[in-house]
């Protein structure tokens, strides 16, 4: 209930950080580079207003996933807009590369089987 | 059960099938090459991101341990590290994280920069992932093969064909880690410019300002890389250094909107108006949001126009 409650919290803060951010007088006025390399490959523009959605987003599902909350502030800190924006849509599904097995039954005799045709790297890799 | 071994049977044969195409071909590269100063952190359990990102930090010359990187990179619940937190964490410690999309002739071309390449593998397979971070820092032509720092190998051994096909299962994911001073050679521009942007970006100035820099000595007739150093000058509040970066800009592209608005902003938050409509009037035929927004801002500043 507090954990909601919090969260609420943070999400008004949050917002209303975003809202002000463009009334701060310093580094508002030009062109950053990243949003001219978008330019110039036409990529979509980065929406710096998300970015802060995100920043929260992407602290509190580290949090839950078992990151100190000092250092997911930190680590959130040192992310890019798209960075941001892309894993606040997919943290879950992104490959964490960690490499130990834990296999059963069938999938271990093929992993096997490919591991000796030479198309894995399962058991001398880890 | 015998359906289930049928499956199993029909997933042997159907995956062998696509290893074999990976066989045979000469080799990547006539001569043997290995890094072997590169130096190794043996991997703990899970702790293979930390470990793959102090092998490349440390390389260019960030000491740093792989016990030191693990907060900033593992995620318990998870069992791993995620690849734009290894990049993140590079940057963090003032370095570029280049990340590359290439084939095994660009491993080895950067292999010949001298420069190690950290590399996402799958050791598995698609439907039951292992990933895995190692650092590839060598190939033997004679035996086909590459030398990894992965795990708890300093020097694993991995066939061409092996590595190539725990790697693409990985999307070929590759990154170089380097110094803002040092020369990008061998790297693609684009990715190396996105490198350095994601540096200011994250509010890495100093380090962004010496990576645009690098970027305008290895390829002076980028725009971007001129507009990276004027824009950090700017945000490092060398303001009248960034008017020059600007201006030298324009001299040589003399169209470029961004640079164009840039300045003008620049030269209106510098009280100087006048010189910024100065410069608008003399290009009539620049057309553009960028471009109008500044005249506005200019004209607005300074109504007279003289």
């Amino acid at each position: 209930m507090f954990q909601r409650f919090h969260r609420v919290v943070l999400r008004i803060v949050v917002i209303s950080l975003a809202i002000c951010a463009p009334l701060t007088p310093a580094q508002a006025t030009i062109v950053g580079t990243d949003a001219a390399i978008a330019m110039s490959e036409r990529a979509e523009a980065l929406a710096t207003i998300n970015a802060a959605f995100a920043r929260e987003d992407v602290r509190s599902q580290l949090e839950a996933l078992g990151v100190d909350p000092a250092d997911a502030l930190a680590r959130v800190n040192a992310l890019t807009d798209a960075e941001l924006a892309s894993l606040a849509q997919q943290l879950e599904d992104l490959p964490a590369g960690g490499s130990v097995l834990g296999v059963l039954g069938v999938i271990l005799v093929v992993l096997i089987v490919l591991e000796l045709l030479g198309v894995t790297n399962v058991f001398t890799g880890v | 059960m015998p359906r289930v071994l049928g499956n199993a049977l029909l997933l042997i044969f159907l995956a062998a099938a696509s290893g074999c195409t990976l066989l045979g071909g000469p080799p990547l590269t006539e001569r043997s090459i290995e890094l072997t100063e590169t130096p190794f952190f043996p991997q703990e359990a899970y702790q293979c991101g930390p470990a793959a990102l102090a092998t490349v930090l440390a390389h260019s010359g960030v000491p740093v341990t792989a016990d030191e990187l693990t907060a900033a990179l593992y995620i318990p619940e998870r069992h791993g590290s995620l690849q734009v937190e290894l990049m993140a964490a590079a940057r963090r410690h003032g370095r570029l994280a280049v990340e590359l999309d290439g084939d095994l002739a660009m491993l080895i071309q950067q292999l010949e920069h001298g420069r190690p390449v950290l590399v996402l593998q799958n050791l598995a397979v698609s439907f039951y992932p292992v990933w895995h971070y190692a650092v590839v820092v060598g190939y033997e032509p004679a035996r086909d093969r590459f030398v990894l720092r992965s795990g708890t190998e300093r020097r694993e051994l991995t066939g061409r064909g092996r590595f190539a096909a725990t790697w693409r299962r990985a999307d070929h994911w590759a990154l170089v880690v380097l110094a803002p001073q040092d020369d990008p050679a061998g790297l693609p521009r684009s990715a190396y410019l996105r490198a350095a942007a994601d540096l200011e970006n994250t509010g890495a100035h100093g380090a962004a300002l010496e990576a645009f820099r690098s970027a305008v000595r290895a390829w002076p007739d980028e725009p971007l890389a001129r507009l990276g150093v004027a824009n950090n000058l700017y945000y490092l509040g060398r303001r009248e250094a960034a008017v020059d970066a600007y201006r030298e800009l324009l001299e040589r592209h003399p169209t470029h909107p961004v640079a164009v608005h840039n300045l003008v902003m620049l030269l209106v938050e510098l009280e100087r108006p006048c010189e910024a409509r100065q410069l608008l009037a003399a290009a009539p035929e620049l057309t553009g949001a960028l471009v109008e927004t500044a005249r506005r801002a200019a004209a607005s500043a300074c109504p007279a126009g003289d």
